[in-house]
């Protein structure tokens, strides 16, 4: 019964609706293989097993619902997600007791899929950072090597994949928050196109950079995932009304034959990990093997992204994080004699350092006398960024590049320099300011540790790279497993 | 960014870390703000700001009055309030 673990979602499913195994056995092999799993990883800040069993008894009591894609599902989602009355923490001090009257609008689709709630995993505070090491919880630990970092800031919930302990969980990716833990945890990540998913009931970072998206073993899992979530939102007012595909029915592509693939070869110099490089320019050749036609791509402007990316998104994170006042919910000082001090405490006792760091820098740029010089300058350039892509599409149907220029590492090595931090984000901030998709698939590894290739497609244009995508894990993807 | 400019954002942001953190901070600012600067170099004469990705993509909804959550249930995570208010230290 254990082994039914290892499944991917879509083999699981089939299980399931043909009453091979039941919701609850399901569940109640997942929440034992946690329990043995998680004193090592720390994937989750609070699981909900009593509520878990509760609703795979509730589901068990009636029949298995083929019209539900996520019945009977074991799934976890990333601690920044609001799910009504589970504790929702954002793995910080500020908001370490609460309890959201109210479920995001993503939670409430994999509800009504049939999906089971498993817990909340852990990340970085308030998603700013790219380790899972800023949590106020402890770090999580990387599956295939449990000295390392999985990634962040969605790395709880890579780790909750890559490690068997459910089927499917939903990230935010601001700048890479889940293709760089996929790549770097073996999983595989999706940022939908800015406005596929509604960001309601999302706790802000960078509101016109964040994406909620499911992270899976497989492609065709993702597929799944993403024909879930993908639906317009009047409560968001960036939800967009574009049409969905049948993101489940285009992935029958046996080869990529026609299929032109562009390689951003400017951007693919010096600071690449060697090992990371031989696994990406193996995969070039591969694909050719498959079919396609590899196009040399010009992004003229990609070299400033990660400059841009951080002006604007510490900017938006700065006003975001502005509603965090001590006053209404969260963290809130037990020292305050006047109500400067209480805005001014509870904020610096309830934020952690590195989110302090980004606000104030964001203050800075948005200030009158920087304005000019720091945001709008970014923002000016954010549009060239996005041109650029814009022009390239009309020569390809998806880019291939690297997610992490480096595998894995120790944690606790995180460099101390924030500027050598945020460089290693080279490859996945260019997407949420163009506003793309982007897909991080399991590719290979090296000195043991999994190495993932990412593929960038057009706006609303999530079939081609699933499509694309499926075919590169069906031919591709390493077959060994982590350690845990 | 030096020390007085850094308080007032301190101020204006309501944060208030201590002197040795501030330190540390300036310090790393100095390497964040040189790498920041090369967006200056970048030729944007006539290039429109794009804030958002997506833009013209905003659905109004109708304008019609209905309730949003239920106002015991948001005083009830307030760190303090009564039945009607959140209650906070004098402003005067």
């Amino acid at each position: 019964m254990q082994d039914c673990i290892y499944s991917s979602l879509t083999q699981i499913s089939q299980q399931l609706i043909t009453k091979k195994i039941s919701a609850e056995e399901l569940t109640q092999a997942c929440l034992d293989h946690i329990t043995q799993t998680e004193p090592i990883l720390h994937a989750f800040i609070t699981t909900c097993p009593e509520q878990a069993l509760a609703k795979a008894k509730e589901l068990d009591a009636s029949k298995p619902d083929p019209s539900k894609p996520l019945w009977g599902i074991p799934v976890s989602i990333k601690d920044n997600i609001l799910t009504k009355g589970i504790l929702t923490t954002a793995a910080s001090r500020m908001l370490k007791n609460y309890i959201p009257t109210y479920d995001a609008f993503v939670v409430e689709c994999l509800k009504k899929a049939g999906a089971i709630i498993i817990g909340k995993t852990n990340m970085d505070e308030f998603g700013m950072g790219s380790s899972t090491e800023t949590s106020i919880f402890g770090p999580t630990y990387n599956p295939w090597n449990t000295k390392c970092s999985p990634g962040g800031s969605s790395g709880g919930s890579a780790a909750s994949i890559s490690s068997y302990q459910c089927f499917a969980s939903l990230g935010t990716d601001t700048g890479g928050s889940i293709r760089q833990p996929a790549a770097l945890s073996g999983c595989v990540g999706l940022k939908p196109t800015y406005g596929r998913v509604s960001r309601y009931g999302v706790i802000s970072y960078g509101s016109s950079f964040d994406q909620v998206g499911p992270l899976t073993r497989t492609v065709e899992d993702a597929a799944i995932m993403l024909s879930v979530l993908a639906k317009h939102d009047p409560r968001d007012t960036t939800s967009s009304t574009h049409p969905c595909d049948t993101y489940t029915g285009c992935l029958n592509r046996q080869d990529l034959s026609g299929v032109k693939i562009g390689i951003p070869y400017m951007l693919i110099e010096e600071g690449i990990d060697k090992g990371v490089l031989d696994v990406y320019n193996c995969t070039i050749e591969k694909i050719q093997d498959l079919g396609a036609k590899v196009i040399d791509i010009e992004l003229p402007h990609a070299k400033y992204a990660v400059a841009t990316y951080y002006t604007l998104a510490m900017a938006e994170a700065s006003s975001n994080l502005s509603r965090f006042d001590g006053i209404r919910y969260g963290y809130s000082t037990k020292h305050a004699n006047t109500i400067n001090d209480l805005y001014t405490l509870s904020r610096t006792e309830g934020f952690g350092e590195e989110v302090q760091k980004r606000i104030l820098l964001g203050a800075y740029v948005l200030s009158s006398k920087n304005y000019t010089h720091y945001y709008h300058k970014a923002a000016q350039i954010r549009r060239l960024i996005q041109q650029d892509f814009v022009e390239a599409f009309k020569h390809c149907t998806a880019l291939l590049t690297p997610v992490s220029p480096i595998i894995t590492w120790p944690v606790g090595t995180v460099s101390s320099d924030p500027l050598m931090q945020y460089l290693k984000d080279i490859f996945t901030v260019s997407l949420n300011l163009a506003g793309l998709p982007g897909i991080s698939i399991p590719i290979g590894l090296s000195n043991d540790l999994p190495v993932g290739v990412q593929l960038i497609g057009n706006f609303f244009d999530e079939s081609s790279i699933l499509s694309i995508g499926n075919v590169l894990y069906t031919n591709l993807a390493p077959k060994t497993q982590p350690i845990v | 960014m030096d020390k007085k400019e850094l308080e007032h954002l301190c101020t204006l942001t309501r944060l208030s870390p201590s002197k040795e953190t501030l330190q540390h901070y300036s310090e790393q600012y100095k390497n964040l703000l040189a790498y920041m600067d090369v967006l200056s170099k970048v030729c944007t004469e006539n290039i429109v700001p794009l804030y958002t990705p997506i833009e013209n993509s905003s659905s109004p909804r109708p304008d019609e009055p209905k309730l949003s959550k239920d106002s015991k249930e948001i005083l009830e995570q307030a760190p303090e309030s009564d039945e009607l208010f959140f209650i906070v230290p004098r402003m005067l």
